[in-house]
């Protein structure tokens, strides 16, 4: 049923009543919850980024003071410092709801963070070993460790994405490139069950985007690899050999399931327009790489649950993606350009049809 | 989440939040979902949506082509293929009409093939001509279409020719020809962001409604900030080397910063605009603290960064009261005035 003119919520609501669909005891308490003054809400992207960008470089100048003032000199100092930090910016965080205070606690757990990290270098000696698991494994020591007790949401949505890139570059580093496939698709279904959750808890919220940025940032990190500046950077800049067609094959697996869980269920597939999306989402995968796969899938994610945060991100990292993937010298521009516009004349192939059914639709 | 209000629009999100809070079962959702956003919803939406990320991609696939350089390809076949593709996509955007989304994309494309043509000029005959050249000319040919399109991602391309134009043009020629300053080159950036600014606004308030969308005011103010502030850190940094051109520079950010702050807070009670010039703001009062706490030499060099982490999560601190208070204020009047 279609509206043409927008429904407000206390209308949709009456109209839902009306249908049957809500109880009267849940009317009532739906109105009483839209009569309730607004609840102090969370901050807007834009004050979440300053404040997270401002405790990112109070905290380095912290880590600095720390440094020039000869107090990181011993191999433990880094851990006990790193430790001192994580709990004196959880304890203040939890004290006090101020604002400068809660940017200093901010500050305290990401340089303790950071900190603990060095530490950990510092005493498994990772760089002459050039062993990054270390870090892994301290890293995901800390984020165990403070995501449930430090309810800042900057945080929690930096840390495990900062844990992914570590991987990343781990799968990299030791060249076992077959890895990468089985890094997305864990990403894939940790980012799909998250996204899909259908009440989720306020404190899995950071961690719901941070998944959702984890699958376009493994996929630059792999493009950034095979730039002229990624390949100066020399162990990590070696050619990617690995054929993406298994990443492909996931991530079409993972679109077309989505398409069913939005639409709602095996049933949609008798619908023409959902035979559509199928079949073009496996053209797409046969000629596509899994960036623009990436792209699509957090689009329609977006859109599904009115997330412009998410929208915005697939608009970004399809940007960066295409630039990225122009510069990339594992693969020469002529394939590239048989991808990429194949992929596209995919996309505009689908639309035609769309729209031709639709006319089909209105004539019947 | 979204706080609700009854008289707000409904919206995906807000059955959403109402799931979440247990107050929908998921029947009562879905056939909600349905009356917010009814399958035609999705279908102008997947065709929107398919028709911007399919031409991308092409479009994007045709620079790759003609990038890779074919030395098989006969020079005239290149131009053809290049020039039919224009020529293609004006005639279908005539057909299909610039008011629709279709001839507006289809514009675009032409657009973009004629700097894929000039690059594939330079590239044939070895013109010896320097890159500026090549965006100033690209910019300069599409121009009549820009002003007919209508359509703002073709306007954003334009500007972005300008500024790419700009910079090559005091990179190649005027930096090392007539030594230009780096601050005119700044300058000029943010009069492009300026104008082009002042053109959106006075374009939102006649009411075109291909100005709807919020982003370019975001990105143009930014744009000229940002091109402002290089400047103006520059003579804090070091003010032995700045000239009258800095001076004035900076004068002109506080100027820009001030006026934006106030229109943007009393006339249009915009919030993004807002953050922009704050996060400015605060970019240029730390530059002033850092210089002031790591002037000279002193004995405690661990202490002064220690002193300056203290003072950006002061002044970051403030930023973000500030920036709660105006937008708890501005929902007030909102309110109080029924807009």
């Amino acid at each position: 049923m279609a509206h043409k003119k927008s429904l407000n919520i206390r209308e949709l609501i009456e109209t839902l009543f009306t249908q049957g669909l809500i109880t009267p005891n849940q009317m009532k308490r739906i109105a009483s919850k839209l009569e309730k003054p607004a609840e102090e809400s969370k901050d807007p992207l834009y004050i979440r980024i300053l404040s997270g960008v401002g405790a990112w470089v109070a905290a380095l100048f912290l880590i600095l003071f720390l440094g020039i003032s000869h107090l990181l000199r011993s191999d433990t100092s880094g851990i006990v410092f790193g430790v001192l930090f994580l709990a004196g910016g959880i304890v203040i965080s939890r004290a006090s709801k101020t604002t400068f205070l809660n940017q200093l606690s901010l500050a305290l757990v990401f340089s303790g963070n950071i900190l603990f990290l060095m530490g950990s270098v510092k005493i498994f000696q990772v760089f002459r070993t050039h062993d990054l698991s270390i870090l892994i494994i301290a890293h995901t020591l800390v984020v165990a460790v403070a995501y449930p007790f430090f309810s800042n949401s900057i945080y929690r949505f930096l840390a495990p994405t900062a844990l992914v890139t570590l991987i990343t570059l781990w799968i990299l580093d030791k060249k076992v490139f077959s890895l990468i496939h089985f890094l997305i698709a864990v990403e894939m279904l940790f980012t799909g069950t998250m996204l899909l959750l259908k009440k989720p808890k306020g404190f899995l919220i950071p961690l719901i985007y941070s998944a959702a940025i984890m699958l376009p940032l493994t996929i630059l990190f792999m493009n950034l690899t095979q730039v002229e500046i990624g390949r100066s950077l020399g162990r990590w800049g070696e050619a990617f050999r690995e054929p993406l067609w298994p990443s492909s094959l996931l991530l079409t697996a993972g679109l077309i399931y989505l398409y069913f869980r939005l639409a709602g269920g095996l049933k949609q597939i008798r619908n023409d327009w959902m035979i559509l999306a199928v079949l073009a989402t496996i053209l797409l995968g046969v000629f596509t790489t899994p960036g623009v796969l990436v792209a699509i899938g957090l689009l329609v994610i977006g859109y599904a649950f009115d997330d412009h945060t998410l929208t915005g991100l697939s608009y970004l990292f399809l940007t960066c993606f295409l630039v990225l993937f122009y510069y990339a010298l594992n693969i020469n521009l002529a394939h590239k350009s048989l991808v990429i516009a194949g992929s596209g004349g995919v996309l505009l192939l689908t639309r035609w049809v769309l729209g031709h059914m639709r006319f089909e639709r209105v004539n019947r | 989440m979204a706080d609700l209000r009854s008289n707000q629009k409904a919206n995906i999100r807000a059955l959403r939040k109402l799931r979440q809070d247990g107050l929908l079962h998921e029947h009562a959702f879905i056939a909600a979902s349905r009356m917010v956003r009814p399958i035609s919803a999705w279908f102008d939406w997947a065709r929107r949506m398919l028709l911007f990320f399919g031409s991308a991609l092409v479009l994007a696939g045709v620079i790759f082509f003609f990038a890779y350089n074919w030395s098989k390809m006969e020079h005239f076949l290149k131009f053809a293929l290049i020039e039919a593709g224009i020529l293609a996509c004006i005639l279908a955007s005539h057909l299909r009409g610039i008011s629709r989304l279709s001839g507006k994309v289809l514009l675009l494309s032409a657009s973009v093939l004629v700097g894929v043509l000039l690059a594939v000029y330079g590239q044939t005959y070895q013109t010896g001509a320097d890159a500026f050249e090549l965006f100033i000319g690209w910019a300069a040919l599409i121009l009549g279409w820009v002003l007919i399109s209508e359509f703002s991602a073709l306007w954003f391309v334009w500007l972005i020719l300008l500024n790419t134009g700009a910079i090559l043009y005091w990179k190649q020629v005027g930096n090392p020809a007539y030594s230009v300053r780096y601050e005119f080159l700044c300058l000029a950036m943010a009069l492009l962001s300026g104008i082009a600014l002042a053109f959106y606004e006075a374009g939102v308030q006649q009411g075109l409604k291909w100005l709807r969308s919020r982003w370019q005011r975001g990105v143009l103010l930014a744009g000229s900030l940002v091109a402002l502030s290089i400047p103006t850190i520059a003579l804090i940094v070091e003010p032995g080397e700045a000239k009258g051109i800095t001076v004035f520079i900076t004068f002109t950010w506080g100027v820009a910063a001030t006026g934006g702050y106030l229109f943007y807070r009393y006339k249009l009670r915009d919030m993004i605009p807002l953050a922009t010039i704050i996060s400015n703001a605060c970019a240029i009062l730390l530059t002033l603290f850092g210089k002031a706490v790591f002037h000279g030499t002193g004995h405690d060099e661990g202490g002064r960064f220690l002193l300056f982490s203290l003072i950006i999560l002061a002044v970051v601190s403030m930023a973000v009261f500030l920036l709660r208070s105006i937008a708890a204020k501005m929902a007030g009047e909102t309110g109080k005035h029924g807009t």
